[in-house]
């Protein structure tokens, strides 16, 4: 099982994703590749990332992953949508414990480009991406 | 950040006129504008509005009509800017409010794209005024006490819904006066009240819900169990009027904050594509959405909660579940439980069925469902609602 973050660990969530009917289905319309961005890193993450917020852009296309970009420093990178939160709250997102848009309203996972608005119409592509990365799991 | 929203005061228990005329001294208010529709400006109370605030120099902007489209803010911002206004009245539903807001955001922020309006960013409306008053005029929508906004905009010959939300966007103040819902007839009575419950139990139960939003949710089932039979026996009965009023707007704060559920999702395409009243769509379609949703645990310990809280507090019998009071309430009202108690046609309504569930997917009240469902369960649904 590859860690969380990492380049294997997009891949493979990609992989997930583009495996499940659902969300072919139910990200029809959604065009926009997604860059998510993690910060406050775990000590034994910190040593690995200087910059000490990696991340991956995720290029959805119409229910489909048309592939990732990984980045040892996501400052670096842009996307129409982006999405920053600590460490600790993207496990609690990929872990369920709390619900993707209302963490995104509650702005546990900053929203820092793109709208919500957008967001808001594919509440069962954004669950299934979480189911996705369960599949994938966590390390 | 995690915060609420509401109203900064709320008048609801004296007659508009004479809250208006206390405001004019206490906010010295010199210039307003008023933002209404063609047909409120012809009812009487709408003159005893006027006759409130002339000692201000006022203009009445009435040119809002339903599904208002986006340019309607700078329309309202023009005459804001005309008068020099320090105070925008909006009278009326919801799109009466939803003008008012563009207009009093355009005329502060010009150079704003009301689309481009996100919850998190900061709009610049904060201790400026011209400040809103909102004075609603049925009980049902909540979008006096709310922070969204929903304009039109016509885009490839389609009329597409632009949703906008911001904590700023909430009215200032809000005056609830129960001589004004008084005319409404006694569909639109039933329609509007079970649209404020629907507000309120799809609020608790949602997956974004939170103690404030849970308070008035409860407050406000309970208060259309209790009124609504009352009104519908008595229209006179002012009291308990005013009970239904101040539900629909504590409804309003509960669900602008916490968001709604499967009932408003499905009920928005289908009111649509089968011309009912909103409340009448999602009324009916709840307690076929509390037996879909109770399946989840979470959200059964919710409903039950409800339940438990109306037998206690309206001495109910005791019932398995939630839809079981649900229902009997409706028997109670008169209020059909199948859509071929309204006069739907059973042809016309398979012909939408499968649109109606493709929507209701994409519909972003879906977001805070406790339950996501499939297409196929929501045509199952939708199949046994008639
Ligand atoms: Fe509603």
């Amino acid at each position: 099982m590859p860690k969380f973050p990492s380049k294997e660990w997009a891949e493979k969530f990609c992989e997930e994703l583009n495996k499940s009917e659902t969300y072919r289905n139910s990200a029809r319309g959604w065009i926009w590749p997604i860059l998510f961005k993690v910060k406050d890193l775990p000590k034994e993450l910190k040593s690995q990332f200087s910059s000490g917020s990696p991340g991956f852009l995720v290029d959805l296309n119409n229910g489909t992953c048309r592939g990732v970009k990984w980045f040892d420093d996501s400052s670096k990178a842009d996307a129409p949508f982006v999405l920053t939160a600590t460490f600790d709250d993207w496990l609690n997102v990929i872990q369920g414990k709390i619900n993707p848009v209302s963490a995104i309203v509650r702005r546990k996972l900053a929203l820092e480009k793109g709208s919500v608005s957008s967001i808001m119409r594919y509440p069962v592509a954004a669950l299934e991406m979480v189911r996705a990365a369960q599949r994938v799991g966590l390390k | 950040m995690t915060e609420i929203s509401i109203p900064r005061r709320i008048f609801y228990d004296e007659p508009v006129e004479s809250v208006l005329q206390q405001l004019i001294n206490i906010l010295n208010i010199k210039k307003m504008v008023i933002v209404t529709d063609k047909v409120i400006r012809g009812m009487d109370f709408f003159r005893k509005i006027t006759d409130a605030v002339s000692s201000t120099s006022y203009q009445v902007f009435d040119d809002v009509e339903p599904e208002p489209p986006i340019d309607i803010g700078d329309k309202v911002a023009k005459v804001i800017k005309q008068v020099g206004a320090d105070v925008v009245i909006a009278v009326g539903g919801g799109s009466v409010i939803d003008s008012a807001k563009a207009g009093v955001v355009k005329s502060l922020r010009p150079d704003l794209d009301v689309e481009d309006i996100a919850p998190f960013n900061p709009i610049g409306m904060e201790f400026r005024r011209p400040i809103i008053i909102a004075i609603p005029t049925t009980s049902g929508t909540g979008s006096d006490a709310s922070y969204a906004m929903v304009l039109t905009k016509d885009e490839n010959k389609r009329k597409i819904k632009i949703d906008v939300a911001n904590s700023e966007l909430v009215p200032y103040i809000v005056i609830l006066d129960p001589k004004i819902p008084a005319g409404m007839p006694k569909t639109l009575t039933i329609g509007t009240a079970l649209d404020a419950m629907t507000h309120a139990i799809e609020s608790f139960v949602s997956t974004n819900s939170n103690p404030f939003t849970d308070a008035l949710s409860l407050k406000v089932v309970e208060g259309v169990l209790r009124y609504l039979p009352i009104v519908l026996k008595d229209p006179s009965n002012l009291e308990a009027r005013a009970n239904l009023h101040i539900a629909a707007t504590m409804a309003g704060m509960a669900f602008s904050n916490s968001g709604l559920g499967l009932a408003h999702a499905l009920g928005h395409p289908l009111g649509a594509m089968l011309g009912l009243h909103h409340g009448t769509a999602v009324g009916l379609l709840l307690p076929y959405v509390i037996d879909f949703n109770y399946n989840d645990s979470r959200a059964k310990e919710k409903y039950d909660y409800i339940k438990d809280f109306l037998e206690l507090t309206l001495k109910l019998e005791k019932k398995e579940k939630l839809s079981e009071h649900i229902r009997l309430f409706y028997s109670k009202i008169d209020f059909p439980q199948r859509l071929r108690g309204m006069e739907i046609e059973k042809n016309k309504f398979d012909k939408v069925k499968k649109f109606v569930a493709e929507e209701a997917l994409h519909d972003p009240t879906l977001a805070f469902n406790p339950r996501i469902p499939t297409p196929e369960e929501l045509e199952s649904l939708l199949e046994s609602i008639y």
